[in-house]
Formats: structure tokens, sequence, C-alpha cells
């Protein structure tokens, strides 16, 4: 795998190192592509290892102590209370509380509510910490990717407690792994069932008592949004079936028992008939028909398709070159869903770096406000002001107000939260970075000097032009509001 | 020096500007006057002081609450605000420490001493519970006293009138003076009150926000058709929200004074005080607070006219000295301000603010009335702090543990307000005659 990445992302080997003007630029666009931005730090490492073996390692994060968290990152997210519990921890001490009386009344709701929007708070700043500071870039960027992937409904109170342990639980461990466990992991947690009603749907032979029977919002939600996506044609008796094979998922856990997702599978409520799934039967056999049928779907062609065309949106451009998809799908296939062989064969491949057919995007408001944050390149950061930015523009993770936000576009509105944040990071009003005041770390000599490259002639005329607003403007350049 | 400079001047000079800016201000102010005409049988012997006085301040533009008393350990507070929350006690630029959950702006720090000696109590959620969200109207209903659903504030006359009626004694009222531009609608009512001319000129400055930063940047995007299509666009937004918000705050304003200028016209108004001992009531009024762009935290904008604030309040409560013992200031603006900080690093108008009470009687060093909190679902509308205690329950604690007045008269002069017992205890009863003062 090396052999081939080198051959791609450097040309040849020999290359890399010679010319220190096009090595700047991989390194860049390297960077640009596989992390939240560029800095110092990383530059360094990349020119250092050389794009390769810095891929390679991104790639395999278990496999590299180096890319686990410093100690400093790991301190700072043990800090935050609630973003190491699962599913049930969170529940049980943060959910409704009936209280002595026993009931939930409104105001156990209200109070519910408020920590629930806490424990979302938390996890916010996790997720932002990670971003900013985790070695294991592509990892993060892999779990961003599947959290949008499988979004989950925010409005609904316990979904929102749970959208952490979902990404802890479900996704992070498996952003690398198979598709198909990816799938099995998602689709049976807590805040999945809950966020796709899944508890109405359970088993209904005749004769049984009303209101209960087969709800398919979640068979729909998985062949539709998680694994075939929407183009691909699924017939009612897919959907039956699959619903079928959901029946009994539900959620509980024993009063001893705190560590758990919270998932159950009750068999009573389960259809113990055989299903035919995509034209393969699934003998009748309970909870292991979860696993089957996220097999079939993973090994469905639409799969290797849907997926490898979100992947590649993703990390290479709004429209992908349709030979890279089709590569990249037949990777999917042939290594029966790898995620990491997938990915490795898209970063190996030459479409994927050529500038003209994936050209610079407009970074969303997240990957903007992460990528300022790194370009300071410093430990010394505040999560939260940079937070309450993000939330200004509903593009906190976890708080987004819509999957389409005008703000991750080029629009006023978004280029106008760009300036602002800029201007309020380099000038300290947004108290990101510990000094009180303009932040050196920002200044247009220390961004020039730290990201080589980066920025244009032109930009950097402005920003001397600008005195102090110097660094604002290279933070609002067209080459930085792009990856 | 011109002429114009030299009647300023004068206009500083209350007891020499007498003389020269035309007729007494008393004669002024009973011309204006709706309520009781000073009773011309009245004895002519010198009056004596009233046993509790009580000055109204009111900074004007809605000052924000949650920068002056940041509520420093509630993630709600740090998540709404970028630029403009405080940070902790102990953190560089920190708030100062009153209680483990709430802090005090910096700027205000000189106001410490007194809340350290339990003679100022800070309201961190008080207001009116109801009313218009523009500045003339909250500023109308605040100086009414009346509820917001009453139309007619302007027409009832205000609060400080029906207050000075209220206490008038064998049908002589007390006196009441306000320093400022003109007789302030809040005294509407008074049949003694005097103004003490000041005027100045000039608006307080209005932050450029982001102007500056589009015109630096305007070169960096020729070759990028689509972002200099979108940055002409935002750059055209920016500029005509600074000048909406730019028109807003002067209309905020008024022809009130710069909150600067508050030292000057304390002395001013103690002055006043001093030359008429029948005085019981004072107000004056400032600009400032609306804090739109740029509000700043630890420094900037708003830090620097807090600091004003507190030098005012500070020179007010000095040069009262002893008699600080039977007087009661009270500093609350019209409004506060959103929770959330808007596109221009400033926040916008809001509902609850801080009340500031310093002084005679007060069982300070602690805050009073509720707080609301700022969780969703507690904000009023969904955006704004919720008023913990309505500004007329201060008013009336003052008046009913202060200056003898019993409920029905208060309910006389807040018509349609019903106390909430919010700032029950709030005062300590007036010490007996010949008791040395504090």
């Amino acid at each position: 795998m090396l052999a081939i990445l080198a051959a791609v992302v450097g040309q040849a080997p020999a290359a890399w190192g010679t010319d220190s003007a096009a090595d700047d630029k991989k390194v860049l666009l390297v960077l640009n592509r596989l992390t939240y931005g560029p800095t110092p730090e990383m530059v360094e490492t990349v020119r250092r290892l050389g794009p390769e073996a810095f891929i390679a390692a991104q790639l395999a994060p278990e496999a590299h102590p180096e890319l686990a968290d410093p100690p400093w990152l790991a301190e700072r997210l043990a800090r935050l209370s609630t973003t190491g519990l699962g599913a049930v921890a969170l529940f049980r001490q943060h959910g409704p509380d009936p209280g002595p009386d026993g009931v939930i009344g409104p105001e156990d709701l209200m109070a519910a509510r408020e920590r629930t929007e806490r424990v979302a708070m938390e996890q916010a700043e996790a997720r932002l910490l990670r971003a900013v500071a985790a070695p294991a870039q592509l990892r993060e960027l892999l779990i961003d990717f599947w959290t949008r992937h499988f979004r989950l409904d925010m409005g609904k109170g316990l979904v929102r407690l749970w959208a952490g342990a979902f990404v802890r639980e479900a996704v992070a461990p498996r952003a690398l792994g198979r598709f198909a466990d990816l799938l099995l992991a998602a689709s049976s947690h807590p805040a999945m069932l809950l966020s796709h009603e899944a508890l109405k749907n359970s088993h209904a032979p005749d004769g049984a008592e009303p209101g209960h029977g087969p709800d398919a919002t979640l068979a729909t939600a998985i062949l539709r949004r998680h694994a075939l996506g929407p183009d691909t044609p699924v017939g009612e008796r897919d959907i039956t079936a699959l619903t079928a094979v959901l029946t009994g998922w539900r959620l509980g856990a024993r009063p001893d028992d705190e560590s758990g997702t919270g998932f159950v599978f009750d068999p009573k409520r389960h259809d113990p008939r055989d299903k035919v799934l995509f034209g393969r039967t699934i003998p009748g056999g309970g909870w292991p028909e979860g696993e089957q049928a996220m097999h079939v779907l993973a090994e469905h062609p639409a799969a290797a398709g849907y997926i490898c065309r979100e992947l590649a949106v993703y990390f290479a451009a709004d429209d992908p070159p349709p030979e890279l998809l089709g590569r990249c799908a037949a990777t999917f296939t042939a290594s029966r869903g790898d995620i990491s062989v997938v990915l490795a064969g898209m970063l190996s491949d030459p479409e994927f770096w050529d500038e003209t057919l994936c050209p610079p995007r407009f970074k969303t408001a997240w990957r903007y406000a992460a990528s300022a944050a790194r370009a300071a390149g410093t430990r010394d950061f505040r999560a939260e002001p940079l937070l309450a930015a993000l939330c200004r523009a509903g593009a906190a993770p976890g708080f987004e107000r819509s999957a389409d936000n005008p703000v991750d576009r080029p629009t006023a509105r978004g280029l106008a939260w760009r300036l602002a944040l800029a201007k309020g990071l380099c000038g300290g009003d947004i108290p990101v970075f510990e000094q009180p005041g303009p932040t050196p770390l920002l200044s247009p000599a220390r961004l020039t000097e730290a990201l080589p490259g980066l920025f244009s002639d032109k930009a950097q005329k402005i920003a001397r032009e600008a005195k102090a607003d110097g660094g604002a403007v290279l933070l609002a350049a067209p080459e930085f509001l792009s990856r | 020096m011109n002429r114009r400079r030299l009647l300023r001047l004068l206009a500083c000079l209350p007891a020499l500007a007498l003389p020269l800016a035309g007729p007494p201000p008393e004669v002024r102010a009973a011309r204006r006057g709706t309520g009781a005409k000073p009773d011309p049988a009245a004895p002519a012997k010198a009056p004596s002081a009233p046993k509790a006085r009580f000055i109204l301040i009111v900074p004007r533009g809605g000052p924000d609450g949650l920068a002056m008393v940041p509520p420093h350990g509630d993630p709600f507070y740090r998540l709404a605000r970028p630029s403009t929350a405080l940070p902790p006690p102990g953190e560089p630029g920190g708030c100062l420490e009153l209680t483990p959950d709430f802090g005090l702006h910096p700027a205000l720090g000189p106001l410490l001493p007194y809340w350290r000696d339990k003679t100022l109590a800070i309201a961190p959620a008080c207001g009116l519970p109801h009313g218009p969200r523009d500045h003339p109207g909250a500023l109308a209903l605040l100086e009414s006293g009346l509820s917001g659903s009453d139309k007619t504030a302007k027409a009832g006359g205000g609060f400080l009138g029906r207050l000075a009626r209220a206490m008038a004694v064998k049908g002589r009222e007390p006196g009441a003076v306000a320093v400022g531009p003109a007789l302030p609608p809040v005294l509407n009512g008074a049949g003694r009150a005097v103004v003490i001319p000041f005027r100045q000129g000039g608006a307080d400055p209005f932050p450029p926000g982001l102007e500056p930063l589009y015109a630096a940047t305007y070169g960096l995007y020729e070759d990028a058709p689509a972002l200099f299509r979108a940055f002409r666009e935002a750059r055209a937004a920016n500029r005509s929200a600074m000048e909406r918000l730019a028109a807003e705050t002067r209309l905020a304003a008024g022809n009130a004074p710069s909150v600067a200028a508050l030292p000057k016209m304390a002395e001013n108004l103690l002055e006043a005080m001093r030359s008429r001992p029948e005085t019981a009531l004072g107000t004056l009024a400032v600009s400032g607070f609306d804090t739109h762009v740029s509000q700043g935290a630890t420094k900037g904008l708003l830090a620097e006219r807090l600091g004003h604030l507190a030098a005012g309040l500070v020179a007010l409560a000095k040069g009262l000295g002893p008699d600080l013992a039977h007087t009661t200031i009270l500093a609350v603006g019209e409004f506060g301000r959103s929770l959330v900080e808007n596109a221009h690093a400033g926040t916008d108008n809001g509902r609850a603010g801080v009340a500031l009470v310093l002084g005679g009687g007060v069982a300070g060093g602690r805050l009073i009335g509720d707080w609301p909190g700022l969780s969703p679902h507690a904000l009023d509308d969904g955006r704004d702090l919720a008023v913990g205690l309505d500004v007329r329950d201060i008013v009336r604690a003052w008046a009913t543990s202060r200056a003898g007045l019993d409920e029905a008269a208060m309910g006389r002069v807040f018509p349609g307000h019903a106390p909430g017992k919010g700032a029950a205890g709030m005062f300590v009863s007036p010490p007996e005659p010949g008791s040395t003062p504090r």
C-alpha cells in the first residue's frame, strides 16, 4: 500500500524533498483533505514522514501510538463529566427523574431538558477539542462523516441525551472498520431506535392486541439513508422483510447494569418467521437475524456505490469523478465493505489528488472554525468561545439547525460569519487563545511562516496593509476559506 | 472661550447658572407639572429634611445585565456569547466574585466595597415582566411605572411624580430634583420638581464594527466571482445593519448625556440636594448602554461605560457621606439584553437586566429576586433572560419600609401592579431619630 500511495501522492518517491515549493503544496493538499486543516506541527510531520507514511499511519491509528491522544488532551476531555458515560448511565444520571412522587411531571421534564442540553454541550465541546487537537485526524473526520451519515432526529429529548453515546458507542469504534458492523451498531443503538420510532415496531400475529404491529420507519431509514441510498429502488417486500427482522429491538437494562448501550432484544415481540431480503433467505432466529440482514445490505451492489459516493463527496469533491467512484466501489465489494481498505484505495487514486477533477471546496462553518483554531497551533485554547461562535451559525456539532445551512456555503451570511470569526479570533475579542488581546499566533508573519505555501502573495500584501486586521485578512483569504 | 462653550460650562454649575439661564428651574417645572402646585399658604419656615431619600439613575439603552453580573458558571451563558461572556473569577480577565455562581464585571469593581459592607444589593434579573423591546416604549413604561398592558403609560404621569404626591405631608410634597436636559417623564406629576440643567453635546461614539475589515479584504476576492458576489452582498448588509443600529442607539440615548458625564451629574445632583434640604427624590438618566456592536467583555466599549457608571455611583455615595444612610440609590435601565450575541459582537434588546440598589437601609451583600435561569425553556419569548424581580417591588419595598408609606398609598403609585415578595426584607427599618448614622 505504501508503494501505491507513494506513486500517487508524491508522483515518485524520489521527488519528495527535492522541490520545496512543490512539497509545500503537497503537504497542504494532504492536510486540507485528510485533516481538519494544517497545523504548524502537522506540516512538520508530513514533511518529515512524507505524505505516504503520514496517510498510512492515519489509516491505522491504533497501530501508531504517536497518534493516541496526548496526555494534555486526554486530561481536558476527562474534565467533561458526561462524555465518558454510556447511554444507560446517561439516562439514569441525567434523564427524566420522577422524583419522590414517582410521576414524571412537566417540571421534571423541564429539568431533564436542561440536563440534556448540558450533556449535548459537553459532547459538542469534546468533538471540538478532538477536531482541533486529536492526532488521529482522519479518524476524527470519519467520525464526523458517519455521524452525519447516520443523522439522528435531535428534536427528540432522549435522542439528544444519547447523541454523544451514539457517537462513542456505535460510530467511533467502527469508523474505520467494516461497514456491516457499523450499520448494525448504529441501527441498534437506543438513540437510533428512538430517532426512528423503532419501539412501535413489534410482531402482531393475528388476534394480537390492537395498536401493536410492524412499523417500517427504521427499516426505511436504514435502506434509504444508511445503506443503499435514496436512488436505489426498494420494493415493499424488502421493507417488510427488514421491518420484521427489526421487531423486538427494544430498550432496557438491568438495575445493576449501567455499562451497556441499553439495547435489548425481546423475543416475545419478534417475528419468528423466515425473511427474504433482496432474494436472500434469513432464517427466523431472533437477534442474529439483524447481523445477517446488515450483511445482506452491505453486500448489495448499491451499498458499495452509495457509500463510496458519500465518502468521495466528503473527502474529494462535490461531484466526484465517475472513474474514481467505480474503482472505489470495486474495492468496497472486494474487501467486503472494509472502510479502511476502501479509503486506502481512494487515497491512492491519482484522480483523488487531481485538483482539476477535485477542485478545492468551501469549508463548512464547522471545518472553518476548526481549521482556524488549528492554524494557531497551540494547546492553550478555549473551546467554549469557538463553540459559541459555531452555535451562532447553527453549526456546532449536535446543534445543527438544518442539514442544509446557508452559512456552510459561500453566501453573504457565510462570508459575514467567517469575517467576524476571523476578526474575533485574531483580535482576541473571541477569547479562544489564552493571551488577552490580539494573538501573535494568528499574526500574518506567524501564519505565513508556520503554514508555508498556503497564502498567496496578494493575500500577504493585503494582510500587511491591513495592519492590525492582518491575521483576519489571511483567515478570510479564499485559500483559507476552502480546502 | 466662545459663548457656547461658556454657556455649556456654566450649565454644569447650577448655582451660577440660575441667574443666567432664564427663569429659575422651579418656575419652569411648576408650569409643566401636572400635579399639585406648591401650596402658597404653606409656612415659609425652612422645611426639615425628609428622613428617607430616593435617587433613581437610569442608564439608558438597556445595559447588559449578563455582563454586569455574569452567571459565569452557566454553560448556557458561555455558549450563547462568543465575545461578550466574562470569564469566571481567577481566569485571565475574569469577573470578580460575588457568589459562587455570579460575578461582578471588573469595571464595576469600585462598587465591590459596598457589596462587602452590605450597603449594595443586586437584583440579577430585574425589570418589567412585560412590555415593548423598543427603547422609547420601554423607557416610557419604566418611567410610568405602569403595567405593560396599560396604554396610558404617557398620560398617567411618572412613578416618581406619584410617589412625591404620596409622600406629601399635610399637603406639602417633598422636593424632587432631576439633573439633565429637561424634566424627565418619571417626575411628571410631582408638584415641586426642579431640573438642574445639564446638557452635553455630541453622542456616544458608535463603533465601526466589521466595516474596516470589509474595506481591507475587498481586494481578496476579485478573482473569485462567487466569493466576490457574496462579499459585496455581505458588506452591503453590514452597512445597512450598522446604519439601522446606529439610528436605534441614537434613539435610545435620546437627549440624555453620555454616562461619561455621570460623575459630574452626580456632583450637580448632590449640590442641588444640599441647597434644597427638603428634597426627597432625585433622578438622572445617562446614555451609552445600547451595545449592539462590539460590546466587548472584560475590556471594550461596555466595560468603559460600566466604569463610568461605577465612578458615578461611587461619586454619589461618597458625596452623600453620612447622608448615604438615609438615601437609597436605584440604578436600573429600561430592559436588559438578549442572551445570545448578535452578528456584530454585540447584544440586542432583551428583557431582564440588573438593578443595583445602594445605600440607606439596604440589606445588601446579597442577590435579590429570583433567578429564572438561562436554559432555553426558562427564557422570555424563548430568547431573553426573564424577569425574576419586578423593579416596582424594589420601589415599593423602599417606600413601605423606609419612607413610611402604606400598601394602599403604594397601590396608587403603582396602579395595576400586584406586589410580589421578591424584594421583601431587602431594606432594614430606618434608624430611630437620634441614633448615630452608619
